[in-house]
């Protein structure tokens, strides 16, 4: 298949990018939208043109470093997925392909299709954790967790911290991802007892980025690639209220 | 309550509280409005109208409403322009998917609302409380039960509420003398780009609503994903997103109807 | 060289408690004086990194990535191994340590397999604690499953997220650290060189990926965790940038490198589907629980696979290992596979793949439905609607993703499956301290030689880098630092870094000098088909001749011909993957000298030559119960094999038998 490719490329941190555009033949359907992308490099290459930087790594959907937003979609229009697992197939012959990096604030333009998402990471060095040092735990069996409330928490921690969240809302709104956080452990016995500072410290960091207010559009659930519940964000909102009085 | 507000969360759940006291006052102002539509030439809404500008507690709320109003469209307008800046480059292409134009377009219906508001509050709030409005006088049969109106009264012998209660026979009774605001609503809905504004208003207010009361619900900590919030978002749907603005709506229509054939 | 392995004294159970008792310490007061820096944020880079912040010292760390919580660790799916003994099944530390020994084939050293077992339970208490949701019963106890090599059910899990979770409690214990000052972060900084002074590491040279500026950063000791090197063969299931730099480095610069040939093939892979292919993807081994896995009798037949009918399946591992059947060792069913593959048996358009077929056990989970649920009229259809709902339920998430790459539905069609590149089992040589022969060099999990000998078993990977970084680092490492309280700063200033650091800008010139017109790409993928089609699931002595003779060709092409881009004040990507490739090469020429070094057949490594009548691997304790030790000498720019005597007294040597 034929694919026109639409794309951004900004050489640094401190210059203005712009759209590209490039022409792609004999795209085999099979192919992983990076594949594709690996190919449009190695075809820059043999130009000895600069090509595509884009974040990447385990290519299995886990690791959240892929984060293209494509034709208005963060990893695409495919429900559930990340980037990388994303297919060719997925798409039409002779399709227009725009595909852009994740645009907020918080999260600054690095090169190309890259962006700096330590954002997040100080998020959860405001309070994303369990205050427990190494070699302090009690047997793993004394602090009993209903099966339910496992699975409902592991579902919440199993967000990949990719961002799509973010460049979807409209608001470029990182609730569902601290909100994501702080269900995990308020699912867990082990979290209760620092929910309270954690609430409040990781909010207040949130708000230091300049991520936007949430305005419960939905967006981001309906965009996450694992697929994370809305009701992270009531259930921070109510711990949040709780937390206040 | 000040360190509440200085978290982002914190000004969306006093934005959610503000807008929830909002749409309690609408129920209560379509249920007095719906007196409009009374087959009494006016007496009811009239009646009401008076109530509500005499009495003392429904001044006292009415400070507080206008506050809600100010507080929710500030603080509205602040989080909705953070929002924008929280995002320096848009995208070339932002697809919806599944999003709710609603929810999308909350800062665009809000601010529709509120020129709507400060236009309804100049051509009603500011005439009844300011303007030279005339009185209308009840007068009614004892016997059948039937009602008669004098406009343009000169408000006489009135007792110390200003109402005038004087039988003029055995068989009638002069009910009330009021100030006749029903008359001021059918006048003002006689020009129809009013009429219009209006109508397109409670569309806005309709979308406003569609999500801001669920959404209001969400941010005070309710999960939309169980049967709760099936049942807040269908109320939502069904009373604010439809019946309340279609209410709202049919007043001006209703009169500009009214007028026009009976022109 | 002596090679020194510091095994204390005594019996084995105790020694880990002696150590511990008798080790020096250094005072908090001291700790606050010394500078670590580690390399790699996985789980054992992080969970040493917030341990030892914890402790009191100063931690930098480095990593590629643009955060540590994408280390590839991330992508472990089925569990983590410990001797709670929690399903009171029989298990207990000895057995743990006893399957380890057994699993990797008698080719691990027993010291600190018996410490990674003792360690074992710790581990799950600490995960549990840092807020983990691992799988629960009803009663609200820990969950437990079985894996592939043992009898015992000590498998912990959280789903088949497994490696994700507890890779983002350490990443969470990593970032309360940095929240208090402990821990300093180097995001996209890749570690170029290792500073060495008057035999002691004192430091690194790392790269800023984002400005290409290069950056000196003393430490009083260097912990590298950079997990394996199945890169080498270009595909493989671990992560794209996955590489082999700072481990090659610190041998290039002395320190010695371990049985490099112990390569572990995974055989439940997505196959190949075309030559852009970028990564292959792992199916869980649980699957072969299920699943039956054949190739068609007749050779080189392109029928559709629900054509071929029974008789004319061959069952291959059920014909030839009756008594394990389809749940044989990873080893061996990759082998297996390849077998039947390369006498051109092999199903799918690349004719590398064999079938796993799980109609049959749709049908009998159909079966043992309808008479549970007491069914009449059951025919076929039946069955099989009834026995996918069981399928779908026990392996949904796998069945969608093998879906969502391949296009092709293995609810009505058998998955096609193939043996990939998942885990190296060497790496740099170390002590029971974990430190390698260079004074205050450590290596932590993957990408030292560890507990896994020449085989991995399943769920072990976790264990062994938690219990380095959390429990094993922390203790080991006050040896060395006791005994250097007035190590001195060397300045990054001082000569030793500047000559290093011009070494790295050697080579970085030298690269982008090139100016050619081939892609790093192109040179990674022949090097990683030079590599499987030689030096992996099965090695010949002419062949690994033939590999280190192409490989040599193939670098001197890539010094030729490459091409990158001479802007290395911005981000570099192409120049990244050269330099890793620069690696790489050297790295896969001792792997084949490794494996030709070793003549006999065990664990992952398989030499032809080495096998019995009927194709089974014969291992030589006599010759080779050794760790192959490896020193790069400088001055002859060769390799120096020196040998580390492994001797068994708590387990009997046995002959692996799955017939």
């Amino acid at each position: 298949m034929n694919i026109n490719l639409k794309v951004w490329r900004q050489k640094n941190m401190n210059v203005v990018g712009s759209f590209v555009n490039y022409k792609l033949s004999n795209v085999n359907p099979n192919m992983s939208f990076l594949e594709m992308f690996d190919m449009l490099n190695e075809k820059l290459i043999s130009q000895k043109e600069d090509p595509i930087a884009f974040d990447h790594d385990c290519r299995e959907g886990i690791c959240g470093a892929c984060s293209m937003f494509i034709n208005g979609y963060p990893h695409g229009n495919k429900h559930g997925v990340t980037t990388c697992q994303l297919h060719m197939r997925e798409f039409t012959d002779n399709q227009t392909i725009v595909v852009e990096p994740w645009r907020a604030k918080a999260f600054p333009v690095i090169k190309d299709l890259i962006v700096d998402r330590s954002s997040l990471d100080r998020i959860i060095s405001s309070g994303g954790f369990v205050s427990l040092n190494t070699g302090s735990a009690r047997d793993a069996n004394e602090i009993l967790i209903s099966k339910e409330d496992a699975e409902e928490s592991l579902s919440a921690a199993s967000c990949i911290g990719c961002g799509a969240c973010v460049a979807a809302c409209k608001n470029a709104s990182a609730m569902l991802f601290v909100g994501a956080k702080i269900y995990q452990f308020s699912k867990l016995p082990q979290g209760k007892i620092e929910e309270k500072k954690r609430i409040k410290s990781m909010l207040k960091q949130m708000d230091k980025e300049n991520f936007g207010h949430c305005t419960n559009t939905g967006a981001c659930s309906a965009e996450c690639p694992k697929e994370i519940s809305l009701d992270v964000i009531s259930s921070l909102n109510k711990d949040f209220i709780k937390s206040s009085f | 309550m000040n360190t509440i507000l200085n978290y982002s969360i914190g000004r969306k759940i006093s934005l959610s509280l503000m807008g929830l006291f909002l749409c309690l006052f609408l129920i209560i102002h379509l249920i007095g409005n719906l007196k409009l539509f009374n087959n009494d030439l006016g007496l009811s809404f009239n009646q009401y109208s008076d109530f509500m500008s005499n009495n003392v507690f429904i001044k006292i709320s009415s400070w507080i409403l206008y506050f809600a109003i100010l507080y929710h469209t500030i603080i509205g307008g602040y989080i909705t322009y953070n929002n924008y800046k929280s995002r320096p480059i848009k995208y070339l292409i932002q697809k919806k998917n599944n999003i709710s134009i609603s929810s999308r377009n909350m800062g665009i219906a809000g601010s529709i609302i509120f020129i709507f508001i400060v236009v309804h509050m100049a051509n009603f709030w500011w005439k009844f409380k300011f303007g030279n409005i005339p009185y209308i006088q009840y007068v009614r049969d004892i016997q059948s039960g039937y009602l008669a109106s004098y406009e343009d009264v000169l408000p006489v012998l009135m007792n110390k509420n200003g109402h005038l209660i004087q039988n003029i026979s055995n068989n009638y009774e002069i009910i009330y003398t009021y100030k006749n605001s029903y008359r001021v609503v059918s006048e003002t809905f006689k020009n129809p780009f009013l009429v219009i504004f209006y109508g397109a208003s409670m569309i806005a207010m309709s979308l406003h609503l569609l999500h801001g009361f669920k959404s209001a619900f969400m941010t005070l900590g309710l999960k939309i994903n169980n049967l709760y919030g099936h049942i807040i978002h269908l109320i939502g749907w069904l009373f604010f997103g439809l019946l309340i603005p279609i209410g709202f709506a049919s007043i001006p229509i209703y009169f500009y109807i009214v007028n026009f054939f009976t022109k | 060289m002596i090679l020194n392995s510091k095994i204390p004294d005594g019996p084995i159970i105790h020694k880990w408690e002696q150590y511990k008792s008798k080790v020096r310490l250094v005072s908090p007061n001291n700790k606050k004086k010394f500078e670590i820096i580690i390399i790699g944020s996985g789980l054992a880079g992080s969970s040493a990194a917030a341990t030892l912040a914890e402790l009191g010292y100063n931690v930098k760390i480095f990593y590629y990535q643009d955060s540590p919580r994408r280390a590839h660790s991330i992508a472990a799916q089925g569990g983590i191994n410990a001797a709670k003994n929690y399903q009171n099944d029989g298990d207990s530390i000895y057995r743990l340590f006893y399957d380890t020994i057994k699993g990797g084939d008698y080719r691990s050293r027993e010291a600190n397999v018996y410490r990674l077992a003792e360690i074992s339970s710790n581990i799950i208490d600490q995960c549990v604690a840092q807020g983990i949701p691992f799988a629960r019963e009803y009663n609200g106890l820990l969950n437990n499953r079985s894996f592939g090599g043992v009898q015992v059910s000590r498998t912990f899990y959280a789903a088949g997220q497994t490696g994700q979770q507890l890779l983002l409690g350490a990443y969470g214990s990593l970032m309360r650290q940095v929240s208090k000052g402990k821990i300093q972060l180097y995001s996209r900084h890749e570690m170029m060189d290792i500073v060495i002074k008057n035999g002691k590491s004192v430091g690194i040279i790392s790269r800023n990926l984002i400005n290409g500026k290069l950056e000196r950063h003393f430490g009083h000791a260097v912990i590298l965790a950079t997990g394996g090197y199945s890169n080498v063969f270009y595909l493989s299931t671990n992560a794209m940038n996955s590489n082999v730099t700072a481990i090659w480095q610190a041998y290039k610069r002395g320190a010695l490198f371990a049985n490099p040939c112990f390569v572990q093939i995974h055989p439940t892979c997505i196959p190949i589907s075309g030559n852009y292919q970028s990564k292959l993807t792992l199916m869980s081994e649980s699957l072969r629980n299920d699943g039956r896995i054949w190739v068609p009798k007749k050779y080189n037949d392109n029928r559709d696979p629900n054509l071929i009918s029974e008789d004319e399946r061959d069952y291959y591992l059920e014909r030839r290992y009756p008594a394990f059947g389809n749940l044989v060792p990873r080893d061996v069913a990759a082998r297996a596979a390849k077998e039947r593959c390369d006498a051109g048996f092999g199903v799918g358009s690349s004719k590398m793949a064999v079938y796993l077929d799980f109609r049959d056990a749709i049908i009998k989970y159909g079966k043992i439905e309808c008479k549970i649920n007491k069914l009449k009229n059951c025919d076929h259809n039946l069955y099989y609607k009834l026995g996918k709902k069981v399928i779908k339920n026990k392996y949904g998430n796998l069945f969608s993703m093998y879906k969502q790459i391949t296009g092709v539905d293995p609810y009505n069609n058998p998955m096609m499956i193939y043996p990939a590149v998942h885990y190296t089992m060497g790496g740099l040589w170390i002590d029971y301290e974990l430190m390698t022969n260079i004074k205050g060099l450590y290596s932590i999990g993957e990408c030292n030689f560890s507990d896994h000998g020449a085989n991995r078993l399943g769920a072990s990977a976790l264990m062994q880098g938690l219990a380095d970084g959390y429990f094993i680092l922390p203790y080991t490492i006050g040896s060395y630092l006791s005994e250097h309280l007035n190590l001195e700063h060397v300045d990054i200033n001082d000569d030793v870094f500047k000559e290093t650091e011009l070494d790295v800008i050697n080579t970085i010139n030298s690269i982008i000098n090139i100016q050619g017109s081939k892609s790093v790409n192109y040179f990674h993928k022949k090097l990683g088909q030079i590599m499987w089609n030689k030096c992996s699931i099965s090695r010949s002595k002419e062949g690994l001749e033939e590999a280190i003779k192409e490989i040599k060709i193939l670098k001197e092409d890539f010094n030729k011909n490459v091409f990158v881009n001479q802007n290395d004040k911005n981000l570099n990507i192409e120049l990244e993957k050269a330099m890793r490739l620069l690696n790489f090469f050297d790295m896969s020429e001792l792997m084949c000298k490794d494996a030709l070094n070793r003549n006999e057949s065990c664990g992952g490594h398989f030499r032809v030559e080495y096998q019995t009548k009927d194709n089974e691997p014969m291992r030589d304790d006599i010759n080779f119960s050794h760790v192959s030790v490896w020193e790069y000498s400088k001055k002859y720019q060769s390799h120096i094999l020196h040998k580390e005597k492994l001797s068994y007294n708590d387990v009997n040597i046995s002959q692996r038998s799955y017939k």
